[in-house]
């Protein structure tokens, strides 16, 4: 287990290349540590045939038909499970800070937290899709519990997308109308927005009955503010500059930036949804134990 | 009595204000702050909203943080240049403030006036326990110069800034008043020159302690008194100057000024007229006041005089000496108010005979055919009778000048002589600048161009430029007369009110015209012209000696001054004259040399001198040319100086030493003149009011005094700099430590007796705390108020 933590450390997955290499060492050292896994007792029924398509997966080929008939169809299953679950991650501009101690930026933290969910979710037979967002939803991957949908997951998380500000809380109150079938929604972001607007966000997704959890990642400096020297603060996101000495405003700073962690943190109690707080320098083990022992409890209490 | 001189109640100064350049420095944390501000990072950040929101809310606190601790860095390098310039505060009276350390120079007059006794305290006394308050006042640190006010080297008794209290009160307690009169200029210099080459030490001081009296602070001479002024006025612009006044109120002094003798020539058995001035420097007149006269310290005579107030008298007494030797004499009179100048002292060397050698220039084997017959006759009227004559005249003939040792001679008469060899010119020249006096009579054989050449141009030593031979015709019987003018010279004086003695009707048939030189330096006299307005006698003094012309000679060849009534008293006082110096030489004053001349053979003899306190000195003899000196410059104090001679002349010569008779006169400078004259325009504070039971002019008296801040200017540095590392790490801290400091250094200026000050200085640093800290939590509390109605 102690040769999985080393690599379950931000710093040291950074290193490694392949999103998916990285997701499965991190989920089958989370599995490997885990008693019994929640989601397991899933199967699946054949409901159609459909033309193959380049690309498909060949072990879904249906060979007795191709040899009937001389054509290529694909088996495709009716889901049985009723869970999906929707991995929705900030790709905006504050996603994209990386304080100088860290090993990742935030959106790469949420990059590899992703992959993890989604690889830990398929890996279950359950459905996964993922939502990509910064000011507009940049990315809808419909769940599902295909083989092939974790490479397109993935690949959806590999996209480079442009640096534009983010709005959370119009996003996941769009995309609480768009996701209509009930599944957890896993939403990875900083939140960086307006506390009232996130949670009319998140009512809404609760509203649709879903099972939402929130998993807010930070950089250390966001908290700790460690800065010394006289310094100019370019806000990312087209936010106005500011030249300060960040010794004297620290306090001032963390006590607001608390303020905000506290007033999120109560709100999402207040509405039922999972809120985790991670910073980019927590073990990505860590914040993944966290997360499903959350579920866990969350699941044994209902 | 103070002088209302302006003195301000406050003033404010410093010792070093070139320093005060440092406060620039002050400068440097404001330029700091802001080159640090133009020299920041830049960084992208995410959190913005956060940032602005903290900033917006906490601006307000962290300005006023930052600008008190800006304020703090600026004000620790503001204090130190400040602390650097060594500021003071003068203040009068009351609290004084800080101290920093003092270079007094106390400067006590030590001329004989200070003896002056008022309820049997003198002033010089009354002057050094004073000076022993102000050292014993003075404070750790404080630096001292004592000088004194004489004539006499040295004037500088510490003259190297001593640290040492204990010192300076023993050299003060060695001093005694001295016989002298005051040097005021050499000794307002010497007290310059001190203060230049003083310590660099804080603030500086100089006390006059003096009797102020008119003769020494206020001299007739107008560059005398400006000098003065200009010496103090420099006084001024470099220290504070205070005079103290310790004149008495009125003066009571009797002295005896000065004792001369009317006579020329002090002889054996022959009756000596003396003349005492005695001054009553009083308001009263003392009547029927007796004078005495001692003779070798024995009373010889007592004279009752009546001396009017404020007047100079003359007391005559009248002495005959039964034998000739060297006399003392002393005319007292009793006072006890100023005792030193009671007395007035003389030195008489009293005469058996005047040995007198006559160079006889025409050799006539007839009686009364010579040039030196008349002239013998004249000065002893009883050839044979040594006892008789006081003049021993010895006539010799002019080839035996040059083998004569005329070291025996008290005066040497050259008669008619025609030529002058330069051999013996040069006997002649060291005869009379050793003291002698040479006498040249004119006649028909004398050549005046060798005189003139040789005696003149060579030697110096003649009085006049002879010219022609005037020989009136035998026809004209008026002839010339002689016309003695006033009468001012002592030679012809004798004739004054005296015309049977002759001298106006003497006719004169011939003589040589002579001129003054042109070389003279203004020592050439002429006692006695003919009536026709040309020289007859002509005088000047050689070094020590004197030279005579005569310019007619003295016999019968022209003229019959010879056999006229005129001619014996004439050539007596001529021979006494060119001997009345020796007495006259005896009688110097305190501080001024005893100098004498002794033939060449005497080198090595041994000469002492005893001095008044009868302690004996050995002293050299100095061999100048072919004479020896002696010169001996230690007379500082008033009294009978006896120079003993040993082989091979085996005598005594006595010298007496008497004051300046300008110090007797105790009459001080009014106050006004004082302010208005010498004082005008300076700060000098000028005081009479000193008392021997009072306070010294330092401490809290009328007389300023300054107080230095550098050090607690240091302290408040220190307790800055704590406080500004305190504020840096956390503000509520170092402002906690602010205050504290504030309350520290009021207590402690409390401790220091500097409540002033410090409560001043407390106050303000309370005052501006506690507004600060209102600010901050106003503030604060508005921040918080927000931050709840937001919630």
């Amino acid at each position: 287990m102690d040769v999985y933590r080393k690599y379950f450390d931000p710093q040291t997955l950074s290193k490694l290349d392949g999103l998916e290499l990285k997701a499965r060492m991190i989920v089958e050292g989370l599995v490997s540590g885990l008693h019994r896994s929640p989601y397991e007792g899933f199967s699946v029924e054949f409901a159609e045939h459909r033309d193959y398509v380049p690309g498909d997966d060949l072990r879904y080929v249906d060979w007795k038909v191709f040899g009937k008939t001389d054509r290529i169809y694909l088996k495709q299953y009716e889901e049985e499970t009723n869970f999906a679950c929707y991995v929705v991650v900030d790709a905006s501009e504050s996603m994209r800070y990386k304080s100088a101690g860290a090993a990742v930026s935030k959106f790469e933290y949420a990059q590899y937290l992703a992959a993890a969910l989604a690889f830990l979710v398929l890996r279950q037979h359950d459905a996964a899709g993922l939502v990509l967002f910064d000011d507009e939803i940049r990315e809808f991957i419909r769940a599902s519990a295909q083989a092939s949908q974790l490479k397109a997951l993935l690949r959806a998380l590999y996209q480079r997308l442009p640096a534009v500000p983010t709005g959370v809380g119009v996003i996941l109150d769009e995309l609480a109308e768009r996701i209509r079938k009930r599944g957890l929604i896993i939403i990875i972001s900083d939140l960086f927005d307006s506390v009232d607007s996130i949670v009319k966000g998140l009512k809404h997704f609760r509203h649709r009955r879903h099972d939402v959890a929130v998993l807010q990642v930070i950089d250390p400096a966001e908290e700790d503010f460690p800065f010394e020297e006289p310094t100019l603060f370019r806000g990312l996101e087209g936010g106005p500059e500011l030249l300060s000495e960040p010794r004297a405003l620290k306090k001032a700073y963390q006590r607001e930036f608390r303020g905000f962690l506290d007033s999120l943190r109560r709100h999402c109690r207040d509405l039922h949804v999972e809120h985790i707080l991670l910073r980019t320098d927590t073990p990505l083990d860590v914040g993944l134990r966290t997360f499903v022992s959350a579920r866990s409890d969350r699941l044994h209490r209902s | 009595m103070t002088n209302s001189f302006s003195q301000p109640v406050l003033a404010f100064g410093f010792l070093s204000p070139w320093l005060l350049w440092g406060a620039l420095l002050a400068g440097i944390p404001i330029l700091i702050h802001l080159l640090h501000r133009r020299n920041h990072r830049e960084m992208e950040w995410a959190a913005m909203r956060f940032l602005l929101d903290a900033s917006r809310k906490a601006s307000r606190r962290i300005r006023l943080e930052r600008l008190l601790l800006l304020l703090i860095r600026t004000l620790i390098l503001l204090l130190l240049a400040l602390a650097f310039a060594r500021p003071y505060i003068e203040s009068i009276g009351g609290e004084l403030l800080a101290h920093t350390p003092m270079h007094h120079v106390i400067v006590v007059d030590a001329s004989y006036s200070m003896q002056a006794e008022e309820a049997g305290v003198s002033l010089f006394q009354r002057a050094q326990q004073m000076a022993r308050k102000m050292i014993e006042n003075a404070r750790q640190g404080d630096a001292f110069h004592l000088v004194r006010i004489s004539s006499l080297p040295p004037q500088s008794i510490v003259s190297r800034a001593s640290y040492r209290r204990e010192a300076v009160l023993s050299e003060l307690a060695d001093q005694s008043p001295t016989d002298e009169r005051g040097d005021l200029p050499t000794t307002l210099g010497k007290v310059l020159q001190h203060l230049e080459e003083g310590p660099a030490i804080g603030r500086r001081q100089v006390t006059i302690l003096s009797d102020f009296q008119v003769g020494l602070w206020w001299p007739d001479s107008t560059d005398e008194r400006q000098r003065i002024r200009d010496l103090l006025v420099e006084l001024d612009r470099q220290a504070e100057v205070i005079l103290v006044d310790l004149h008495p109120p009125e003066s009571q002094n009797l002295a005896v000024l000065s004792l001369e003798s009317t006579a020329e020539l002090i002889s054996v058995n022959r009756p000596v007229k003396l003349a005492a001035v005695v001054l009553n420097d009083s308001h009263t007149a003392r009547n029927n006041q007796p004078v005495d006269l001692l003779v070798d310290g024995r009373l010889a005579e007592t004279v009752t005089a009546d001396l009017p107030a404020h007047r100079e008298t003359i007391v005559r007494f009248e002495q005959v000496f039964p034998g000739s030797g060297e006399y003392e004499l002393q005319v007292r009179i009793a006072d006890a108010f100023l005792p030193r100048d009671n007395s007035a002292l003389m030195a008489a060397p009293v005469r058996e005979a005047v040995n007198v050698l006559l160079v006889n220039g025409r050799p006539d084997g007839r009686k009364m055919h010579q040039a030196t017959d008349y002239l013998r006759l004249a000065l002893a009227p009883t050839p044979g009778d040594e006892r008789g004559n006081l003049i021993r005249p010895t006539v010799i003939a002019e080839g035996e000048l040059p083998e004569s040792d005329l070291s025996r001679f008290d005066v040497v008469f050259l008669c008619d002589v025609a030529l002058v060899t330069p051999a013996e010119g040069q006997l002649l020249d060291r005869y009379v600048r050793g003291g002698g006096s040479l006498i040249m009579t004119a006649g028909p054989q004398l050549q005046s161009d060798v005189y003139n050449r040789v005696l003149g141009e060579e030697f110096d030593l003649m009085p006049v430029q002879l010219g022609d031979r005037i020989e009136l015709h035998a026809d004209n019987l008026e002839g010339l007369t002689f016309d003695p003018g006033d009468y001012t010279s002592p030679i012809v004086a004798a004739f004054k009110g005296n015309p049977f003695a002759g001298l106006t009707t003497t006719r004169i048939q011939g003589y040589l015209s002579a001129q003054i030189r042109e070389s003279d330096d203004g020592t050439t006299q002429v006692p006695l012209r003919y009536s026709n307005g040309e020289i007859a006698i002509a005088e000047k003094t050689v070094d020590r000696g004197r030279s005579i012309f005569l310019t007619t000679s003295v016999d019968r060849t022209w003229g019959t001054w010879a056999v006229w009534p005129s001619f014996v008293p004439m050539m007596n006082e001529l021979v006494l004259h060119a001997v009345s110096e020796e007495w006259k030489q005896r009688q110097i004053r305190v501080g001024e040399s005893i100098s004498a001349v002794f033939p060449s053979m005497t080198y090595g003899m041994p000469v002492s001198i005893k001095k008044p306190d009868d302690t004996s000195v050995s002293v050299p003899l100095r061999e100048v040319g072919e004479q020896t000196t002696v010169n001996f410059t230690d007379t500082p104090k008033k009294g009978f100086y006896r120079m003993e001679l040993g082989h091979p002349l085996n005598t005594r010569q006595i010298y007496a030493v008497n004051l300046d008779p300008a110090e007797s006169r105790l009459e001080a400078v009014p106050p006004t003149t004082m302010s208005e004259g010498l004082l005008a325009g300076t700060n000098i504070s000028f005081r009479a009011d000193w008392k021997p039971t009072g306070e010294a002019p330092t401490g809290n008296s009328a007389a300023s005094v300054r107080g230095g801040l550098s050090s607690k200017l240091l302290f408040a540095v220190l307790g800055l700099l704590l406080v500004e590392q305190l504020m840096a790490w956390r503000f509520a801290v170092g402002l906690v430590g602010l205050v504290i400091l504030a309350g520290l250094s009021a207590v402690l200026g409390t401790v220091h007796s500097l409540e002033g000050f410090s409560t001043g200085v407390g106050i303000l640093v309370v005052v501006g705390m506690g507004i600060a800290f209102w600010t901050f939590r106003r503030s604060a509390g508005r921040s918080w108020r927000g931050r709840t109605g937001g919630a």
